[in-house]
């Protein structure tokens, strides 16, 4: 499972299908930092730290 | 009114597409009729030009076919003007050969009655044609010209004319020597001469011409020989001509301008329709005054009008000079000349018979003139004309239907290439609309539904669902960002629930 589809998952769960879809036009590289910086921002440190799990 | 995307999109859409459209449209059918309009300008130029020279080719074809058939008739009658005076010639050539033969016969009366008994010739009279003796006399006069013998035809009253002086010009005569003399003849008034068709009943002329020639017997001259032709017998040879299909006529028609008549080496008048006209001598003995100007216009006078080629300068130089110019040089042709206001024209030809002092030279015995009415010798160029015309007329017609179905053809072209433009740009503009609709449909639903969600949200309604977005285009990330702000929105709204309480 590619970084993108972890952080898919994860945006889907945190905001919706819209969301997720995102996703599809970020970089695998920094997909991760993306998503989220955008959490940490709308949701709290508590939820952003799920992406620190995705390696 | 509220100027929604929607509206606004469909606006500039049409605005892009239905002003260029239209104006193309515009242009198009703008050019197409110019250019229909100036096809059609340059069909008809053409047609008018192919009409022009249709016209001028028929006018050049009817000019020449009438000019030449003109100079055919023309030509027809100048030979018969020749043919009849070389006839007449030839006539006055064969009395010369009777006075000769006449030397050899009997100095009697019976002989000269057979003589004149023998030679008849028929001429055509009013009432039909009779055999007429050629000869009026034959008289014998002795060397100092008294009279010896005198027999006369039928009828002849014998009268001589103090100015026939031909006692005076025969002396110097040697053998075999001729002279002729000119016509003599009571003159015959305008209102009981003969005329012809205009007056069939009327008197006719009595003349004669005189042929004399001198006797001799062992050298020497005994006498002089005398021979009166009936000029009855000339004139009937001159009558008759008709420049017509007819050829020859009982009665002239003077009036008609188609006949002939002759004028002696003087210029007097010797045969013609109106026998008034003739040269003549009156009752005491003299001759009429000929035609002129001062006879009075119309030139009557005293109820005669003899005419006489060198006094009608007055009334036709050019008809003067036909004797004074070309037949006093043994000249034959034609010419056109005014007369009583119309345009007349006559053939005519030196009568070529030169015997004796009186008609030795280029003149001879004078000229005959055959007379043609302009109108009836042109007959056969006129009808050639009318047929030459018809045709061109014909081809005039055609030209003018080509020219008009070329035109019609041009203008239904040009209108149907307008409508066939415009139903384009129509349809054109009906598929920009509908495909405008649907594109601008396709951006503003979306952000209207977004725009609804947020509206329930900001209403209290946390229970909210974002349009199913398809796609990665701009509207489905800002539907992304949309939901993110609601689902922060709801959770900060859910923490404020949960910290209410704890405050009280």
């Amino acid at each position: 499972m590619s970084k993108k589809d972890k952080c898919k998952d994860l945006m889907l769960k945190f905001f919706g299908p819209a969301t997720a879809n995102l996703v599809d036009s970020m970089d695998e590289d920094d997909c991760v930092a993306k998503c989220k910086q955008k959490v940490l921002v709308m949701l709290g440190p508590d939820k952003a730290k799920e992406f620190d799990n995705i390696r | 009114m509220k100027a929604t995307i929607l509206k606004k999109l469909l606006t500039i859409l049409l605005l892009l597409t239905v002003i260029p459209l239209g104006i193309l449209g515009y242009l198009a059918v703008r050019d197409t009729t110019v250019l229909g309009a100036k096809a059609s300008e340059e069909a008809r130029l053409m047609g008018q030009t192919s009409l022009a020279s249709a016209n001028e080719i028929g006018d050049l074809a009817v000019s020449d076919s009438k000019a030449s058939l003109n100079n055919l008739a023309k030509e027809a009658i100048e030979v018969r003007a020749v043919v009849e005076a070389k006839k007449i010639a030839d006539f006055l050539y064969e009395r010369d050969s009777d006075i000769l033969f006449l030397k050899s016969v009997p100095r009697a009366e019976a002989e000269f009655k057979a003589f004149l008994d023998s030679k008849k010739k028929d001429v055509i009279m009013p009432s039909g044609t009779v055999s007429k003796q050629l000869y009026k006399e034959i008289a014998f006069y002795d060397a100092s010209l008294n009279e010896v013998l005198r027999v006369k035809s039928s009828g002849y009253d014998g009268k001589d004319y103090a100015l026939d002086d031909f006692k005076s010009q025969v002396k110097d005569l040697k053998e075999g020597e001729i002279l002729v003399g000119r016509l003599w003849g009571d003159y015959d008034f305008k209102d009981v001469a003969y005329a012809g068709v205009e007056n069939p009943k009327g008197k006719m002329y009595e003349g004669y011409f005189r042929w004399v020639t001198p006797v001799y017997e062992g050298g020497a001259k005994i006498g002089y020989l005398s021979l009166k032709l009936d000029a009855r017998h000339v004139m009937d040879m001159v009558q008759h001509i008709s420049p017509t299909e007819k050829r020859f006529v009982t009665l002239t028609d003077a009036p008609s301008g188609n006949y002939a008549y002759l004028v002696d080496d003087e210029g007097w008048l010797i045969t013609h329709a109106r026998e008034f006209n003739m040269k003549g001598v009156m009752p005491d003995g003299t001759l009429p005054p000929p035609l002129s100007k001062d006879a009075g216009d119309p030139p009557v006078l005293n109820n005669t009008q003899p005419l006489n080629f060198y006094h009608l300068g007055a009334f036709s130089k050019e008809l003067m000079e036909i004797h004074t110019l070309h037949t006093v040089n043994g000249e034959s042709g034609s010419q056109i000349y005014p007369w009583a206001g119309l345009t007349k024209w006559i053939a005519y030809s030196t009568v070529p018979y030169y015997t004796g002092k009186n008609y030795a030279d280029k003149a001879g015995f004078g000229w005959i003139a055959v007379g043609a009415q302009i109108d009836k010798f042109q007959e056969p160029a006129t009808v050639t004309a009318g047929k030459i015309n018809e045709k061109t007329n014909a081809q005039a017609v055609a030209i003018q239907a080509g020219i008009a179905k070329t035109e019609k053809y041009i203008n239904d072209s040009a209108d149907h290439a307008g409508q066939q433009t415009l139903t384009f740009i129509v349809i054109a503009i009906i598929i920009v609309v509908i495909v405008g609709y649907l594109f601008a449909n396709s951006i503003s639903k979306p952000i209207k539904a977004l725009k609804e969600s947020a509206d329930k949200l900001t209403s209290g309604e946390l229970d909210v669902k974002l349009p199913e977005v398809k796609g990665t285009d701009e509207i489905a990330e800002l539907t992304g960002s949309v939901e993110m702000l609601m689902t922060a929105f709801k959770a900060k709204a859910q923490q404020t629930k949960q910290s209410e309480p704890r405050k009280k």
